[in-house]
């Protein structure tokens, strides 16, 4: 079929939706990733109804049209990376809150619908959904299922996939089925419901996502602690966390991190610090007020400078916020910003740490490091420039030796930024060719056309070899 | 960076939902046709057209991209390829003569508000004018010629182009620049301005023959006319006479003190001055400077300059009431005002203070009334869908009058709210109100 002919034809698909070509699909090649996606894709679908969804994949599986499912394209992993043979299935517009139900603690919503507003309803009536990924602000549930996504407070909380208990997936072929639903037990058949979240897109379209909610806690005390170098804070985290302390949040952030995020944010972080610590503990009263006396504590035995804990509730939310801008402020340091993932178990955050100080060092590469060290989730990020191509090599290099260090201390690639195109080169040193051959055949088995989100968190065969 | 977080701020983005929308993807696009991978199409036009210019992509990008600026030049760039659409091109071609003033900048009053066309120039009739529209009419005389005419005391200087008000008395002295939209369009809230600043003791100029700030041809591409209208404005201002401040404390002679304050009650206009530096030829840059770190919204001078003036509970019993308002009164923040310029607690505060005011928040009031200068008249359907949310959000509150610090946004509502059937909520600058306190004298 022609491409007008295809472009026609998906029109019709999707009454009351959009489909854009040429210019206008230019803004959709792409995502958060730096320096990913540069052509158009053959059109961009947006369905305003959710069976259009199964019509546009029932039709691209005929025709073997590659089609990847999109929500606010915020990942940072190239993960809706777009070909100009390829059709971007942007699910944003459904964006319903269909029910919340205080009864069983569920609540019930479209793919598109935008965490934080989420959030916001179900803190309304007392309750409370824990994921909360830095981009809250703006990525979608859809997105945040697809992804697996953490967040800050994944240390006592867990992540994106611990609250998730149904989800109606549009298959390939444009089926539909529906995985889970509002009990907490469930263990009819295989755990598809798992499978499904984190797998970027490639297994199936989301189009009703059922989250568990929780009782929001009683009252939530945020505390900050000042160090001379990130050692310091490193092991004020492995402190905290063998003193059997859980707090909700525990972020670290260097020296470089704090200026660009100060910068932005202008909301009083010390500027002349080695790095920082921000923890968050919640729940009743005097067990948050006993809690957070543990981390000051633990902070001071590890040498910090100054511990302190927020005033009011409007102080806390903007440390918060300055700290889910991080990413975006490092960007105002050099143009190109290349974030990592890497994650440990968590009492080697001091070793990690210092692998990537010594990384930095004979690269001779800034490296801004922050992230939710609580959990054993860095973020170290190479400050570079794309257009010094011998510096790019550098960087390059650093990254393939932050992933080795990573492994080499029983972590793994992405703790929740996901594969994508970015990091698929590395898939084959975590899994063996094994573990790639088993992600193949289940690949295999639920889209056998190999339309959904081609090439992305599965290494093509060839790479793989070598 | 593409992070997305301007899809948060993006009033346009919030309706729209595409990419292309959103300040992330106009800057794309825009990227895209200057190193040549794609043409400027009329898609990629309208894409880059469709922005209210409101700048809160600017405030809310953590990476500091200054997406007003870019945004500006890629439709810059649309207008030197393709030239501006006829229409706009002749109401704008009005706009940069300042000297065939009248009906030429009143265009640019109308076309930087609403699209009605009454009394006009017949190529307005041209315009999309939405249905059902208010079609405010011109007031028989413009802010300055009310002044002119000896309102509130005031006195022309024709040697430096000015009409001065209530200097003799005044421990110091402002300049006050209406902007069109209030000159033309709103007089009364310019003398509402005069009044309060008269009140908290300010001697107040006000050019006489005032010249649009620029922002209407800048941001529909035409970047030299834009110069051109700055560099009018700064020749003004440079005058002797014009921007010392003069302090009466000495009875001899008048003592030179700093250059006086340029205060604003049309936050877009201010925003155009502050961004002169970037606008102007090189023998201008200096004075551009200048002048930019004397801007100042009115809002924000009220509140530092004249602490305690305006109904300050310490200083209550000074504040000259008649009656006071005895209202209930919603605050809509203008993005060129909130986002843009970071200002919220001032106006508040200053309404709160008002003896008889209760002050009660919308749920959104930061989110954009849709108006977006000339927005509207070339995106109804999207301006409507905006600004209707507003005037839901407004009606929800049960206030009586919605105050807000910017003519644009100004107008827009009342046509909002006229077009949801809610035309006896009162739509006043916050300016109006608190003059309407200080009772008639
Ligand atoms: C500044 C910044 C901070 C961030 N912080 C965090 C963080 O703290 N923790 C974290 O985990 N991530 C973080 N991220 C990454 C990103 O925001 C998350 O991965 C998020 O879940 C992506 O959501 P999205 O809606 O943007 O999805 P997209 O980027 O549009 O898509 C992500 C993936 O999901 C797939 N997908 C989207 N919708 C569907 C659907 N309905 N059905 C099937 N597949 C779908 C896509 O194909 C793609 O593979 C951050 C990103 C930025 C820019
Ligand atoms: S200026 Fe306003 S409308 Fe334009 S892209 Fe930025 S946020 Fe959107
Ligand atoms: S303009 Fe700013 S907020 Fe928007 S995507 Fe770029 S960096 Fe992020």
């Amino acid at each position: 079929m022609g491409e007008g002919k295809t472009v026609a034809t998906l029109r019709g698909l999707v009454p009351g939706g959009g489909v854009f070509t040429g210019e206008l699909a230019l803004p959709y090649a792409g995502d958060a990733t730096p320096a990913m996606g540069g052509r158009a894709p053959l059109a961009v679908v947006r369905p305003g109804r959710r069976e259009d969804i199964s019509a546009v994949l029932a039709f691209c599986n005929a025709e073997g049209i590659g089609v990847v499912p999109r929500g606010s394209g915020t990942n940072l992993s190239g993960g809706v990376t777009a070909a100009e043979d390829q059709v971007v299935l942007a699910v944003n517009g459904l964006s319903r809150l269909l029910e919340i139900d205080e009864e069983n603690l569920t609540a019930t919503v479209e793919p598109g619908l935008v965490t934080a507003a989420l959030h916001k309803a179900v803190e309304n009536r007392g309750l409370f959904y824990p994921p909360d990924p830095g981009s809250m602000a703006v990525s979608t549930l859809g997105g945040n299922v697809a992804e697996g996504a953490g967040g800050l407070r994944g240390l006592k909380y867990g992540v994106t996939r611990d609250y998730i208990l149904g989800l109606e997936v549009v298959l390939a072929d444009g089926r539909v089925i529906r995985l889970g639903g509002k009990t907490v037990k469930n263990v009819s058949g295989y755990d598809l419901l798992r499978l499904m979240v984190g797998s970027e897109g490639t297994l199936g379209v989301v189009t009703e996502i059922t989250v568990r909610v929780v009782p929001a806690p009683e009252t939530r005390q945020a505390i900050l602690g000042v160090f001379a170098t990130v050692d310091a804070a490193a092991s004020a985290v492995a402190r905290v966390i063998a003193e059997k302390v859980v707090p909700a949040t525990l972020e670290l952030l260097d020296d470089v991190t704090i200026r660009a995020v100060e910068d932005y944010s202008r909301c009083g972080l010390p500027t002349d610090a080695g790095a920082l610590l921000l923890a968050e503990v919640d729940g009743m009263v005097e067990a948050v007020a006993r809690e957070a006396e543990r981390v000051k504590a633990a902070f001071r035995a590890e040498g910090a400078r100054e511990v302190r804990a927020a005033t009011d509730a409007r102080e806390r939310d903007q440390i918060w916020m300055a700290r889910r801008t991080a990413v975006s402020a490092l960007a105002r340091v050099r143009p190109t910003i290349m974030l990592e993932d890497a994650t440990v178990p968590r009492s080697r955050i001091p070793e990690m740490v210092r692998a990537v100080s010594g990384i930095s060092r004979r690269h001779n590469l800034p490296i801004g490091t922050f992230g939710h060290a609580g959990d054993g989730n860095l973020h170290p990020t190479i400050l570079t420039d794309r257009r010094d191509p011998e510096e790019m090599k550098r960087a390059e290099a650093a990254v393939a030796e932050i992933f080795g260090a990573a492994l080499e201390l029983g972590g793994t690639l992405s703790g929740e930024h996901g594969i994508g195109l970015a990091k698929r080169p590395f898939m084959k040193a975590q899994f063996g060719e094994a573990g790639l051959d088993v992600h193949r055949r289940v690949k295999a088995a639920l889209d056998p056309r190999g339309i959904l989100n081609p090439g992305k968190l599965i290494p093509p065969e060839r790479v793989s070899q070598g | 960076m593409r992070c997305g977080f301007c899809q948060a701020a993006c009033p346009v983005y919030r309706e729209e939902g595409t990419e292309f929308s959103v300040a992330r993807g106009k800057l794309i696009l825009i990227e895209a046709v200057l190193d040549g991978r794609s043409p400027l199409t009329p898609a990629v036009r309208d894409a880059l057209d469709a922005c209210l210019l409101c700048k809160s992509c600017r405030a809310a990008c953590p990476s500091g991209v200054r997406t007003d600026l870019i945004m500006a030049a890629g439709r810059e760039m649309a207008a030197e390829r393709h030239g501006l659409g006829v229409v706009k091109a002749n109401a704008l071609a009005a706009l940069r003569r300042p000297k065939v003033l009248g009906v030429a900048s009143a265009i640019g009053a109308r076309l930087w508000g609403l699209a009605f066309a009454r009394e006009a120039d017949g190529n307005l009739w041209r315009l999309r004018v939405p249905p059902g529209n208010l079609y405010p009419r011109l007031p028989a005389l413009s802010f300055v010629s009310r002044l002119a005419r000896g309102e509130l005391g005031a006195v022309a200087d024709p040697e430096s182009a000015t009409i001065v008000v209530g200097r003799s008395a005044a421990a110091k002295t402002v300049i006050f620049f209406p902007g069109c939209l209030v000159h033309y369009m709103l007089p009364e809230v310019g003398l509402a301005a005069v009044k309060v600043l008269l009140a908290a003791r300010m001697g107040v100029i006000v050019p006489a023959r005032p010249t649009c700030c620029g922002t209407p041809l800048y941001v529909n591409g035409d970047r030299a006319g834009a110069t051109e209208l700055a560099e009018t404005n700064l020749a003004w201002l440079s005058q002797p006479g014009v921007t010392l401040s003069l302090s009466a404390g000495d009875k001899a002679g008048m003592v030179l003190e700093e250059p006086a304050p340029v205060v604003f009650a049309c936050p877009s206009c201010a925003e155009s001055w502050r961004g002169y530096p970037e606008l102007v030829g090189e023998r201008w840059v200096t004075a551009a400077k200048e002048a930019a770190g004397r801007v100042v919204d009115i809002s924000v001078f009220l509140s530092k300059a004249a602490p305690g003036t305006f109904g300050e509970p310490a200083r209550r019993d000074e504040w000259p009431v008649a009656g006071g308002p005895g209202r209930t009164v919603t605050y809509h923040d203008p993005c060129h005002l909130a986002q843009a310029q970071g200002v919220r607690s001032e106006p508040r505060a200053l309404l709160k203070a008002l003896p008889g005011v209760t002050l009660k928040e919308m749920a959104d009031p930061g989110a954009c009334c849709g108006s977006g200068g000339t927005f509207g008249l070339f995106h109804v359907d999207l301006s409507r869908r905006i600004g209707g949310k507003k005037a839901k959000d407004i009606a929800e509150t049960g206030a009586d009058t919605v105050a807000t610090g910017c003519p644009a946004c100004l107008l827009q509502i009342r046509q909002e709210l006229h077009l949801a059937g809610q035309s006896q909520v009162a739509v006043r600058h916050t300016v109006e109100l608190l003059a309407a306190a200080l009772g008639d004298e």
